[in-house]
């Protein structure tokens, strides 16, 4: 790893803790403390830990925010950041709180509109980086249709007015495997993003590296889009539709009624009285 | 730049406000509708004509009890109100309400006398995805009756509440697809360039002007249809049948909760009105003596000043309240469906005719690519050709009449097992 690239911005924290904390170190030692953070929050039935949990997320999110912020505001993307301003860190603490909520609330309907929040405040990040096509798209899709759904299955799956959810809703079934699986998972993308070749958000980069008049361009351009997705990427895009008429047919199949069998009556199901 | 950004949040406020009032006197409107089309008065009593009923309603509701029932889930019983009327609220942004306004045009002298130093598009907002834009805002609506029906802890407002997410989800789907055979023909999704490329005529047909209802019918047809299922109103009112659920998914609601739900019917009803008239029926265009009115024709000044500007914003204005009385006039004529019979419009005839539409659109849009040919007057006939094959069709198609009878030994409405079998 080059020290060389990395932004002076690492440096401050790096004084303020007094360590020789790099990036990296830093960001994984957030990760770490995020992951013993949901893992108190996820519902034991122990109110005591989760708000214990709650506190310690927040300052290993704070503090990954600081990191950030800082590396961003002084680091090689600062004059392509500059416009978003505080709206990216508002957002993006919303939809990493809400989150939070997906995963940790016990009454499964407050999980789904958790969803939908974070799909609302992911849809507004998307904004920020001028793709207002994929943003609504997003709202349409997810919010609009798939939530929805969701929703509407448990709505009629789990109670309402005021009876108790089930156990098995309010105790999350194997905590520790899914903490230590996801920031496991979480940790390497980190790892690779900001420790590797690549250095950086790729994602975020493409467009505002080079300047948001040129990102308005290429990559929110909704003609730009059709044409591009229809030039490059034709045979994926086709069999995408396949496979959606296909299970459109698959789902017509299964839900279809089938005729009863008509069972004439006996003697036998009359009860003797 | 700066300038023109709070122009357009003073006009976010001026709408918003002007809305508000709008739908209270709607109601009054949709009261004394009622009455004219069942020959009764309707409201007369508080002040001249009636004319001060909304006011008495308004207080009223602020003075109602608030009532939460005991076994409801508080946090979204309280929610559900709020998240129905922000999307409803959401979608006027984006509607062309007045064309372009000139740069060099001056606020009065009392206002400061300001000058606009480019020209101010008369809306809150005119992003480039204007026309996704409303259906998001669309597709986020069923959230607040969803919420309310499920929190109530009511069975009537629990049932208002599934049939509101199965109908509200089919009918997205042919709205949807009208709208983009209306885009995909306009080449852009900016409401604001959809209205400007309907001011002109037919060059084929003379004197029709070239709105997209001429041009697409069917097209208009499944946008109206599905407008209709999206705001709830009859004969899609199903949500809310007296006669089966007391009164649907806000059965438990009271107070200025209830009243936000009203507000929020009404402000989709005129969302839905705006749309289509932007859309479909011409935005500001006054067909015919426009060339009396803008000289320089056939192609009129999109962008004029102050007096243009006001005639534009009356005459959407009058096209929206003549929509909105069709709405009502609807609701007073057509009796409610049935739900399957409802379902099976939606998924049987409107998504089947709304991808057609979508079809015939993409193809003269094409044609008219590849040579000159003026995709106007055929995309009417195609739309014509569609409408009358799916009448055909629906007579003609060996399909199972969802109005046959039933017998009713053996079936589900048998009284008792055995009582009526035969020995």
């Amino acid at each position: 790893m080059d020290r060389v690239r990395r932004p002076a911005a690492g440096g401050t924290v790096r004084g303020i803790l007094g360590t020789g904390a790099t990036m990296n170190n830093w960001l994984l030692a957030a990760t770490a403390v995020g992951a013993i953070s949901l893992y108190l929050m996820l519902p034991h039935g122990r109110r005591r830990m989760s708000q214990f949990g709650a506190l310690l997320g927040v300052l290993a999110l704070g503090g990954g925010f600081v990191e950030l912020g800082l590396w961003l505001s002084h680091g090689p993307l600062a004059a392509a950041v500059a416009p978003a301003g505080i709206f990216f860190y508002v957002f993006a603490a919303i939809a990493l709180a809400s989150a939070v909520g997906v995963v940790c609330h016990p009454r499964p309907i407050y999980c789904a509109l958790y969803f939908v929040l974070v799909t609302l405040s992911v849809a507004a990040l998307l904004i920020l980086l001028l793709a207002e096509f994929m943003a609504v798209v997003l709202i349409v899709i997810y919010a609009g249709a798939i939530l929805v759904t969701y929703v509407f299955v448990i709505m009629l799956a789990s109670p309402g007015g005021g009876i108790p959810a089930a156990d098995y809703d309010r105790v999350s079934a194997d905590p520790l495997l899914a903490v230590l699986v996801s920031f496991v998972f979480l940790g390497m993308i980190l790892q690779r993003l900001f420790g590797g070749p690549m250095d950086g958000f790729m994602l975020a980069r493409a467009p505002l590296a080079s300047g948001h008049a040129a990102a308005a361009g290429s990559f929110a351009g909704l003609a730009a889009l059709g044409a591009n997705l229809y030039a490059h990427y034709a045979l994926p895009l086709e069999l995408a539709g396949i496979l959606l008429t296909i299970s459109l047919v698959g789902a017509v199949m299964i839900s279809r009624k089938h005729e009863p069998v008509v069972r004439i009556l006996g003697a036998a199901d009359v009860p003797a009285e | 730049m700066l300038g023109i950004f709070i122009a357009h949040l003073v006009f976010a406020l001026l709408m918003v406000g002007m809305l508000l009032s709008v739908i209270a006197y709607l109601i009054l409107l949709e009261r004394k509708t009622a009455a004219w089309m069942q020959d009764r008065l309707g409201p007369n009593r508080v002040g001249p004509k009636g004319l001060l009923q909304p006011l008495a309603d308004g207080v009223k509701f602020i003075l109602k009890e608030e009532f939460v029932p005991a076994n409801a889930d508080r946090i979204l019983f309280l929610l559900a109100p709020i998240v129905i009327i922000t999307p409803a609220l959401c979608g006027f942004a984006v509607i062309p309400w007045g064309g372009v306004l000139g740069a060099g045009a001056h606020l009065p002298g009392w206002l400061g006398g300001w000058t606009f130093p480019k020209n101010f598009s008369v809306m809150v907002a005119n992003p480039r995805i204007g026309v996704l834009f409303v259906i998001a805002m669309a597709s986020l609506s069923v959230y607040g009756v969803v919420l309310a029906g499920w929190a109530s802890g009511s069975k009537y407002s629990f049932l208002g509440g599934l049939r509101a997410t199965a109908q509200m989800i089919s009918y997205e789907i042919p709205l949807v697809l009208s709208l983009l055979s209306v885009a995909v023909v306009a080449g852009t999704l900016r409401l604001g360039a959809i209205t400007d490329s309907q001011a002109s005529y037919f060059s084929t047909v003379f004197f029709l002007p070239a709105w997209n209802i001429f041009i697409q019918p069917a097209a208009f047809l499944l946008f109206v249809t599905c407008i209709f299922a999206e705001a709830n109103r009859a004969p899609f009112d199903l949500v809310e049948c007296e006669q089966e659920l007391v009164g649907g998914y806000h059965t438990e609601y009271s107070s200025m909760k209830f009243a936000l739900f009203f507000l929020a019917e009404y402000a989709a009803m005129i969302t839905g009105a705006a749309v289509a008239v932007a859309l479909f029926l011409g935005g500001w265009h006054l067909p015919w003596i426009d060339q009396l009115i803008y000289p320089g024709a056939p192609g009129q000044p999109l962008v004029t000043g102050w007096g243009g500007v006001i005639l534009k914003f009356v005459v959407f204005w009058a096209k929206v309240m003549l929509f909105i009385f069709f709405y009502m006039w609807v609701r007073w004529t057509l009796p409610r469906f049935r739900f399957d019979q409802l379902m099976n419009l939606a998924w049987r005839t409107l998504i089947p005719l709304s991808l057609g539409t979508f079809l015939l659109a993409a193809l003269f849009v094409y044609l008219r690519r590849e040579g000159a040919i003026e995709h106007r007057g055929w995309l009417l006939l195609g739309n014509v050709a569609l409408l009358a094959g799916t009448v055909a069709m629906n007579q003609l198609w060996p399909g199972e009449s969802t109005n046959r009878r039933l017998p009713v030994f053996n079936s589900r409405y048998q009284s008792a097992a055995g009582v009526l079998r035969p020995n």
